[in-house]
């Protein structure tokens, strides 16, 4: 599927085409001054920068540098469902390794549960657990239980309630047929449920979950949700931060969002708040035929569009465009210029204001498009 | 510390706190590396890796002595016999460390979990050594047994000093564990080659610890060399705590017998002086290993090398 941008130059938008994110940023909400949560994730002006091996100057210093996080400040309350949403490269998975002790800040502070993830390493990893999705992870030789019991005993869970939770757990992600099997012989979505229950089986006050979903199947999926709203209803000072792809999850499962991007966050609010952005710019998606680089350009720079992707359907023989408008009247000079264009119109809808739209708007391109 | 949280489960400053995780992380990776070593499941792979391979090593030496010798088995054939036997412990334990970074992170892809754990790391690795140490000691007696019964290889056994026996090997383990250490650091700040690093060195270690030849017969800076290794001590007072005493030829020089040690640079050293040398290392070699691993496991963090893969 290849999904494109059109987009014109706006203000929060430089030349180099990388967001611009002012130091008081109105799109990420301020704390309320009588709001007495405690915190569960702090990062303070948060830096990571990779030096590129072989790019050295005459002094061997090492010129050329990847900013992976560029100065990120978060809050997450304690009790909270919070979710970082962000294209390949955002720097979610950074950041997440730095909260987890996996990896050093370049700049910054982190703080979770309280602690100094950098000074305090040892303790922090006491109070959080960490799942990633998408990978094979596992002693192929033990069993699923043992894998899990073992986990249990590093951090010091007593074997009655290591078997009880494991017991429980295995039940909840549907693998308890599979307890005594070898994680060998498990199957990817198996493997990556047995170690969705590692992540909690410690009973951890932070779990850091990494597109936990992940090449699970809807059902599959379906349970991880379920089971991440459940365990945190259970007990309200438990704290999941999230990284996702997938826009229902983030929309249907967070309290808040942080949309982050080149490094950067971009807004952060509740899902509400964030769609409410584009209250104000409706959502259109047209279905249309017979278009060209050439129309789609004169589209996108239509007097009125904000942004426009467009997506080939029908085997290349139609678009489906979708434009977030300065004004509902702006879509007549849309529908005018593709006329002009030879183009012709299958389908016109307005929509509400999903999270896609409120990413399209802000990063400049959709979830699932690459950056160029 | 910033306005938070509630109390943690455990606090450092709970006395004890950190000890109870140090046993507890070391009796866990124990279990998990013996689990992970004797893979009964499977016994073909069993044999073959643990005592097929080192025996067949073993064997290479023996043939080549045999060749070289003209089936002449005399003591220089126990030296090499004896020294080949146990130096499957130098491999196992060095080689075996290095192996467990590669491998928790590579294969099993784990040590981001191992390490975002309040496992402690390094009572981990010594932990998964002991599985592979085990299997090692199990080698070395069936590679001693093949030898006896079936290659002419000659042990008294009521002059084994038992006691000098475990005291080399108890002393010897810290100093090969030290070094195995070392050796997973290093694994886990580069790349796919961390899965031959361990091999690699035990190959020289094989050539300069006097495991093949004794360290006088090396050329004056290779002796050196020989003589700057811990190992080369530690196979020494093995060699002596099985033979009952300093290993020694028998020649004949000018139609007269000759009984000469076989090295006769290491056995100028005492018993007690040997055992000194022995420890002494290997107290260097633990705290050393102990340093250096903290400090490559700050650069492995710096770099972002924990949970990197790159054997793919």
């Amino acid at each position: 599927m290849s999904v494109e941008v059109r987009e014109q130059m706006t203000s929060t938008d430089n030349p180099m085409g990388r967001p611009v994110v002012a130091a008081n940023n109105p799109l990420i909400a301020e704390r309320d001054s009588h709001d007495t949560r405690p915190l569960a994730i702090k990062t303070i002006n948060v830096s990571r920068v990779y030096k590129i091996r072989g790019q050295k100057n005459k002094n061997g210093e090492t010129t050329k540098t990847l900013t992976a996080l560029g100065g990120v400040d978060l809050e997450v309350y304690q009790g909270e469902l919070f979710g970082l949403l962000g294209p390949n490269g955002a720097g979610k998975t950074t950041l997440i390794k730095i909260l987890t002790t996996l990896l050093a800040p370049s700049g910054g502070l982190c703080y979770v549960d309280g602690l100094d993830v950098v000074k305090q390493a040892d303790e922090a990893r006491r109070r959080i657990n960490m799942v990633s999705g998408g990978e094979t992870s596992g002693y192929g030789i033990l069993t699923v239980r043992e894998n899990l019991w073992m986990f249990s005993q590093f951090y010091g869970v007593s074997n009655k309630d290591a078997q009880e939770r494991i017991t429980k757990m295995l039940k909840i992600v549907e693998l308890e047929d599979k307890a005594n099997a070898r994680v060998s012989g498990l199957s990817t979505g198996q493997r990556q449920r047995m170690n969705f229950c590692r992540g909690f089986i410690t009973d951890p006050r932070v779990v850091f979950l990494d597109e936990p979903t992940l090449g699970l199947d809807v059902n599959a999926a379906r349970i991880v949700r379920n089971f991440t709203r459940d365990w945190m209803s259970e007990d309200p000072s438990r704290t999941v931060l999230l990284t996702t792809h997938y826009m229902a999850e983030a929309d249907e499962l967070c309290d808040r969002i942080a949309i982050i991007d080149h490094g950067a966050v971009l807004a952060c609010d509740t899902p509400a708040n964030l769609k409410r952005l584009l209250q104000k710019q409706p959502v259109f998606e047209i279905n249309a035929g017979g278009l060209n680089d050439r129309s789609l350009d004169a589209m996108a720079h239509s007097p009125g569009v904000v942004r426009m992707t467009s997506e080939a359907a029908e085997g290349g023989s139609a678009y489906n465009l979708k434009f977030i408008l300065e004004d509902e009247a702006a879509i007549g000079g849309v529908v005018s210029t593709l006329a002009a264009h030879n183009g012709n119109i299958i389908s016109l809808q307005k929509n509400e204001p999903t999270l896609e739209d409120v990413f399209i708007k802000l990063v400049g391109r959709s979830l699932s498009q690459n950056e160029e | 510390m910033i306005e938070t949280a509630t109390k943690p489960n455990i606090s450092v400053s709970e006395p004890g706190s950190v000890w109870r995780e140090n046993l507890r992380t070391f009796r866990i990776a124990s279990w998990l590396g013996w689990q992970v070593e004797s893979n009964w499941a499977d016994p073909f792979v069993f044999f073959i890796f643990t005592i097929l391979r080192p025996m067949a090593s073993a064997l290479i030496v023996v043939v080549m002595y045999n060749v070289i010798a003209g089936g002449n088995k005399g003591n220089y054939f126990s030296y090499l016999f004896i020294s080949n036997a146990f130096f499957v412990l130098v491999t196992q334990t060095m080689a075996g460390l290095a192996w467990t970074i590669f491998d928790d992170r590579e294969n099993y892809k784990m040590l981001k979990y191992i390490y975002t754990s309040p496992a402690r790391k390094f009572a981990y690795l010594i932990g998964r050594a002991v599985g592979k140490v085990g299997i090692g000691l199990f080698t070395v007696i069936i590679l001693l047994l093949t030898g006896i019964l079936f290659l002419g290889l000659h042990i008294d056994w009521a002059r084994v000093e038992w006691g000098w026996l475990l005291a080399y090997f108890v002393t010897g383990m810290l100093g090969l564990g030290g070094l195995g250490i070392i050796l997973a650091g290093v694994a886990l700040v580069i790349a796919r080659h961390g899965a031959s690093i361990g091999e690699v060195t035990a190959g020289m270690l094989l050539l300069f610890c006097g495991a093949l030849f004794p360290p006088d017969v090396l050329p004056a800076g290779l002796k050196q060399v020989s003589l700057a290794l811990p190992p080369t001590y530690w196979l020494e007072g093995m060699r002596r705590a099985v033979n009952g005493g300093i290993m020694t030829n028998i020649s004949t020089v000018n139609g007269q017998t000759v009984t000469a040690p076989i090295s006769p640079f290491l056995a100028q050293f005492s018993d007690w002086q040997l055992l000194g040398i022995v420890t002494g290392s290997g107290i260097l070699c633990a705290i050393g290993s102990f340093l250096f691993y903290r400090w490559v496991e700050n650069q492995a963090k710096e770099r972002g090398m924990i949970d990197r893969l790159t054997g793919y």
